[in-house]
């Protein structure tokens, strides 16, 4: 398994890679430091300046209550970054299970696993979530990790099981099955370490997705509520006054396709480098 | 919302034997046609039964009435549970809204009006956003993906293909409103809203004919560049795939060596085969744009179907929630049945018939 990661880390593609990692190492590291240097906490009300432009006190500008948008944009920042990989781990986990037991299995299970995934298919994902989104006021933001990753394991589980179908007749798995392997000793430690990388850089997607998607839920009302606040909710508020205080909308936009921007290269250059080493 | 670099090994090519193109196997064309379309339909219904199910676990229409002060008296509660339907299981309630939407009569909305009334209208403007866009991101995002192919690794592709991988970072809400911050000084240059920023029409202009053509038309224009922009980037890097490889693929080289020259061999052999996925990469994808076409409607201040979709989330309205999503069900399968018919155009294979 390790060595199948670090294989697909080399050959090439890798500056793709390596310039999405930095980007993101280093939003990450704002997120988690920042807030612990900036002089402003981000609820801080500074009542001497609303609605102000950037200046030397405040890089970012301050909000409607003279908030400071960079310590604002910091703390949202991390609570989008934790539900991202929170959801992007859960939902590729969900995949990988289903979609290995699918293509493994085949026949009935396979069409009643696929059928799910058909149905769930046909609805915009992050539509059923805003419709389940007024059971869930006054609930946690992880029950909004629960939901994303919940509906976002499909296409994941659809190229999984893709490959697992194309494993099952694998020498490594017949030799298991007459060793007298039982099904979740040949999917967990067979199959799915064979498809590690792939689970990798699926699993880089869909933080970038989830990120989307609760941005999306958030800007509508529907994601993290208040008094949380995530780069969603920043967005939401700062459309509003787009047009007249641009900073407040910029800002936040900016840190937000950043993040997706730094994710989607990493998992881009990751992708690169599999087909590279498949073609060899 | 649009999905970064998903994945073009998660669409089912057509020879690959999977579940749903078994279908194919067996019969005429017309007929096979046939079997996917009502397989199609089952999923629209399955679906929409989904979100029903949902909505009706998760909305509480009376948390109004049970809060009030002083108290609404039990009996009121009760009327009130009965007259929406509330007293029935969930899947007899679906059942009764169902028999109703198939003759078209699709039930009242928490407020009480007729839903059929403005159902039609809404799904109309939904339409006019979403189609054009919709139409003209498939043609754009094919034909950049084939010219991307052509000049794979050069300075100006690669720096296409990256701004195609930023546009798909940016989501819909943004885009729309930077494109307002972009057009907002040409609008104030101007001294005139030459684009609209909100809305289908100048509303009280009275116009007529071309003028009010006109009219439609420039409220038309930034919104469907905020559908088509993602849609683009999104197809042209698969297309760019799918031609790349059909250009180093051997049955190209073989239709050289029969003396084709480059541009008729890819014409009149390879073209084909590089579109073939895209029909299954635009049918199982359109349902993630459609989300992006609801948050459009939104930005734009245009009251289609996602619009009434996202306020009767809000009104808690199960019934409105499941006529939308029947609607937008209907036009994914739709949209997924051509993509089938384009395939049998496509792909001889699908069309011969097997013993």
């Amino acid at each position: 398994m390790t060595r199948n990661l670090l294989r697909a880390l080399s050959v090439r593609g890798r500056r793709t890679a390596a310039i999405g990692a930095g980007v993101l190492l280093l939003l990450a590291v704002a997120a988690v430091v920042g807030p612990g240097l900036s002089p402003y906490d981000y609820a801080q009300q500074d009542l001497g300046a609303y609605f102000s432009p950037p200046s030397a006190e405040h890089p970012l500008g301050t909000a409607r209550l003279g908030e400071d948008v960079l310590a604002q944009c910091l703390r949202g920042m991390q609570k989008s970054l934790v539900i991202g990989l929170l959801a992007a781990v859960a939902s590729t986990t969900l995949a990988a299970v289903v979609g290995t037991l699918a293509g493994y299995l085949g026949g009935a299970v396979d069409r009643v696993l696929m059928a799910l995934v058909d149905v769930l298919l046909v609805l915009p994902s992050i539509l059923v979530v805003a419709v389940l989104s007024p059971a869930l006021r006054g609930e946690s933001w992880l029950v909004l990790v629960v939901l994303i990753a919940a509906f976002e394991w499909m296409l994941t589980a659809r190229v999984v099981r893709a490959r697992a179908r194309s494993l099952r007749t694998a020498d490594f798995v017949a030799a298991a099955e007459y060793m007298g392997a039982s099904v979740p000793r040949v999917v967990f430690r067979h199959l799915l370490p064979q498809m590690a990388p792939l689970l990798l850089i699926d699993c880089t997607m869909n933080v970038a997705k989830a990120i989307l998607a609760e941005a999306g839920l958030s800007y509508f009302g529907f994601g993290v509520q208040p008094p949380d606040i995530s780069l969603g909710t920043l967005v939401s508020v700062g459309s509003a006054s787009a047009l007249t205080f641009p900073w407040m909308f910029l800002a936040p936009v900016g840190f937000l396709v950043a993040t997706v921007l730094g994710v989607g290269m990493l998992g881009e250059g990751l992708r690169a480098e599999l087909d590279e080493e498949r073609k060899a | 919302m649009t999905v970064v670099g998903h994945d073009e090994r998660a669409v089912p090519l057509p020879d690959n034997g999977s579940r749903a193109w078994a279908g194919w196997r067996a019969g005429r064309t017309g007929v096979r046609l046939a079997a996917r379309l009502s397989g199609w339909l089952a999923l629209c219904l399955a679906a929409t039964f989904l979100t029903y199910t949902l909505a009706s676990l998760s909305f509480d229409p009376l948390a109004e009435l049970r809060t009030t002060q002083p108290p609404t008296p039990q009996a009121v509660l009760d009327a009130r549970a009965a007259a929406l339907g509330l007293d029935r299981p969930i899947p007899l309630r679906f059942l009764r809204w169902l028999s109703g939407a198939l003759v078209g009569d699709f039930g009242i909305t928490v407020t009480g009006n007729d839903i059929s009334d403005e159902v039609w209208r809404r799904a109309g403007t939904s339409l006019r956003l979403f189609a054009p866009g919709s139409v003209l991101a498939v043609v754009l995002g094919v034909a950049f993906g084939i010219w991307g192919a052509f000049r794979a690794r050069r300075v100006s592709e690669r720096l296409s293909m990256f701004g195609a991988l930023v546009l798909l970072a940016i989501p819909v809400f943004v885009l729309g409103t930077v494109l307002k911050l972009l057009w907002l000084p040409v609008n104030n240059a101007a001294g005139a809203e030459l684009l609209p920023f909100s809305g289908e029409t100048t509303p009280g202009a009275d116009l007529t004919g071309w003028a009010a053509l006109g009219d439609q038309a420039r409220h038309l224009v930034l919104p469907t560049i905020t559908v088509a922009l993602p849609q683009i980037a999104f197809y042209s890097r698969y297309q760019r795939a799918a031609m790349l490889e059909v250009l180093h693929s051997d049955f190209l080289r073989a239709a050289r060596a029969r003396g084709l020259r480059r541009g008729q061999a890819v014409l009149r052999h390879g073209l084909r085969m590089a579109l073939i996925p895209m029909t299954a990469l635009v049918a199982f994808s359109f349902g993630l744009h459609l989300a992006g076409g609801v948050f459009t409607e939104r930005i734009f201040g245009w009251h289609g179907l996602g619009d009434w979709l996202l306020q009767s989330i809000r009104e808690q309205d199960a019934m409105v929630v499941a006529t939308t999503t029947l609607l937008m069900a209907v036009l994914v399968v739709v949209v997924g049945w051509i993509a089938d018919l384009v395939l049998v155009v496509l792909d001889p294979r699908v069309r011969r018939v097997r013993p």
